[in-house]
């Protein structure tokens, strides 16, 4: 009843505010929201409002600061003038400076600078160097809850200004290519996230920075120099993401969630503590997968890339019992007796998913054979999911055949292609062969 | 008196326009604008009307539309959410988007909001001023030697 009324003077009402279109809406809009519209463009757009009247100044006020030096020098930018790559730095620090001398609005939500195409010659360097930790220095007086700073530039040593690492406003960090040292004090009460790539940092430094985040939920590092131990207790920070070199020692035994990719050819001596709270794994390349398989034992989601199958040799690998739920496999195919070894210890199993990518040198196939005529009984999977290059190689057959007969309770068996046409003859082609198969299957499934 | 029993999910308000214009709507659905909420709180009949004074009908049925599909926790995923809400602001005009601004950020209803205010801001990003004042009809404005002075003011901005 309500909404035939509705409808009515809905349709009415339309009509009547479609004649009216021509009138000037934004103009009619509050200051609050005109920042707000503002806060969503590129910094250049925003600041280029000056020349409609309405706007005038209201970009001063916006709550985030972007600066990319890649969006800046757009040519779309710039008509009619041609950009000089030498005069990069310039142009763009004078850009930084003249928006920060003039910007009024605070807090700032979001300060962020990424310089990716600019080249910083030797003369140039130590005033950049300057210029960057003012503009931090700036974002901090600005109470700014999310900083990012990210350069593509080597043998660039920038020492972080001490005042972000005091900051009671900070919620998330984000660092690529500095320094940290020298640190009296480490106070952000309020970070969650902090995330360093390519940064230098000792291992009594990160302790002390880890100290004086309690807060601190999410850490990402990526190729912390000076940094081989990492060891922390914090029962808040639930999820780690870790690519090393270096790292010796790993002991975090309050961890939920843990990708890692350790591609160092020194790590015979590393080191897995504790690790055992886990419970979502990612491992890209660990180089001696053995050593961290029997510590994440109770986890219940995990993925393994095809780096951590290169070294080891899994004939000869005892893989404990795990409870593993769902597993997920990236691997090439002359790894497969891999996963088929992993596979009889999961008694757990209800998922699994498989991509595979071919290589270009033919392998034998006599070990796999042999590996998976030995049965197995694998009874909560149900789900398997394979994905897989143009051409189904031979040895993702021979799995789904083992597969098919280990799992005495599958519903679902799912195939993709990278390439369309590849789909359907892979499903004809594994229908031909098990064609008994999943008429058997599809049957227990309708009596079920 | 508001009923605090636990089938708060299944609940129905009614939501009053400033043209009269009667809503019933699940509670879940209105509890996403953060000024229902808090007036729903110091609400004593629950069954009477929720005034939503300066929104009109036409844009409130809009505003319901956006809040029962991020209402319902379904199958959609984040893709699939996101491509409706693209296609949501995509079909409205100007002055519909303008009402849109102004009722979301009384109601006080963050993404869709942010939904509008991103779709205004593509409408002016990389554009001329003379493009910006063409396509939401801005009269009256700067002219070409004041804009000229401005930009002088300003070279960073502008060139240099």
């Amino acid at each position: 009843m309500m909404s035939l009324i509705n409808m009515e003077s809905t349709s009415k009402k339309s009509k009547a505010s479609m004649r009216n279109d021509a009138r000037d809406r934004l103009s009619e809009l509050p200051d609050e929201i005109l920042v707000h519209i503002l806060s969503f463009l590129p910094i250049l757009d925003a600041v280029r409002t000056v020349l409609i009247r309405r706007f005038g100044n209201l970009w001063t006020l916006v709550s985030s600061l972007h600066f990319k030096d890649y969006e800046f020098f757009k040519a779309e930018n710039w008509p009619g003038i041609r950009i000089d790559y030498d005069e990069h730095i310039p142009r763009f620090t004078s850009f930084v400076r003249n928006v920060l001398m003039l910007h009024k609005g605070i807090p700032v939500d979001k300060f962020l600078l990424r310089f990716l195409d600019v080249d910083v010659c030797d003369d140039d360097c130590e005033s950049f160097i300057t210029d960057i930790k003012l503009w931090i220095r700036f974002a901090i007086g600005r109470e700014v809850k999310e900083l990012e700073v990210q350069f593509e530039i080597d043998d660039f040593d920038l020492f972080l200004p001490r005042c972000v690492f005091t900051s009671q406003f900070l919620v998330k960090l984000k660092f690529d290519r500095c320094e940290i040292e020298g640190l009296s004090r480490v106070q952000m009460g309020s970070l969650r996230k902090l995330s360093l790539t390519f940064v230098k940092v000792s291992n009594e430094m990160f302790k002390k920075v880890i100290f004086g985040c309690p807060s601190l939920q999410e850490l990402v590092l990526r190729y912390a120099y000076g940094l081989n131990e990492l060891q922390f207790t914090a029962p808040n920070i639930e999820k780690l993401d870790l690519k090393s070199r270096y790292l010796s020692v790993l002991d975090c035994p309050n961890l939920k969630i843990l990708n890692i990719h350790l591609n160092c050819s020194t790590v015979s001596c590393l080191q897995i503590d504790n690790i055992s709270s886990v419970r979502e794994v990612h491992i890209g390349y660990v180089p001696r997968f053995e050593k961290i398989v029997n510590q994440i034992c109770k986890a219940e989601v995990v993925k393994i890339s095809d780096g951590a199958f290169l070294q080891s040799f899994f004939k000869e690998l005892h893989v404990p019992q795990t409870r593993w739920k769902c597993l997920h496999i990236v691997l090439y195919e002359d790894q497969f007796i891999g996963i088929c070894r992993v596979l009889r210890s999961l008694p757990h199993l209800e998922e699994l998913i498989v991509s595979s990518w071919r290589k270009d040198k033919t392998h034998d196939h006599h070990m796999l054979s042999e590996e998976l005529s030995s049965p197995c009984v694998i009874p909560q999977l149900k789900t398997v999911t394979v994905h897989c290059c143009a051409v189904p190689c031979q040895s993702l057959l021979l799995l789904a055949k083992f597969s098919l007969k280990s799992c005495v309770n599958l519903e679902k068996m799912i195939f993709t292609s990278t390439r369309l046409t590849a789909a359907p003859l892979l499903l004809s082609l594994v229908r031909l062969k098990y064609q008994r198969w999943w008429i058997f299957y599809s049957t227990a499934d309708e009596m079920a | 008196m508001a009923s605090t029993s636990t089938s708060t999910l299944s609940r129905k308000l009614i939501l009053k326009s400033s043209d009269g214009e009667k809503f019933e709507v699940d509670e879940n659905v209105a509890m996403q604008s953060q000024t229902i909420k808090h007036m729903i709180e110091d609400l004593d009949d629950i069954n009477s009307p929720i005034p939503v004074s300066i929104v009109t009908g036409t844009i409130l049925s809009k505003v319901i539309e956006y809040c029962k599909k991020h209402a319902t926790e379904d199958s959609d995923s984040d893709e699939q959410l996101k491509q409706w809400d693209k296609e949501y602001a995509n079909n409205m005009d100007l002055n519909t988007l303008y009402y849109l601004l102004l009722a979301a950020n009384y109601m006080e209803i963050k993404g869709l909001l942010e939904l509008i205010t991103q779709c205004v801001a593509d409408m002016i990003k990389g554009k001329s001023p003379e493009e910006i004042r063409a396509h939401f009809n801005i009269k009256n404005d700067f002219t070409p030697q004041e804009e000229a002075n401005i930009r002088n003011e300003n070279p960073w901005a502008f060139e240099n």
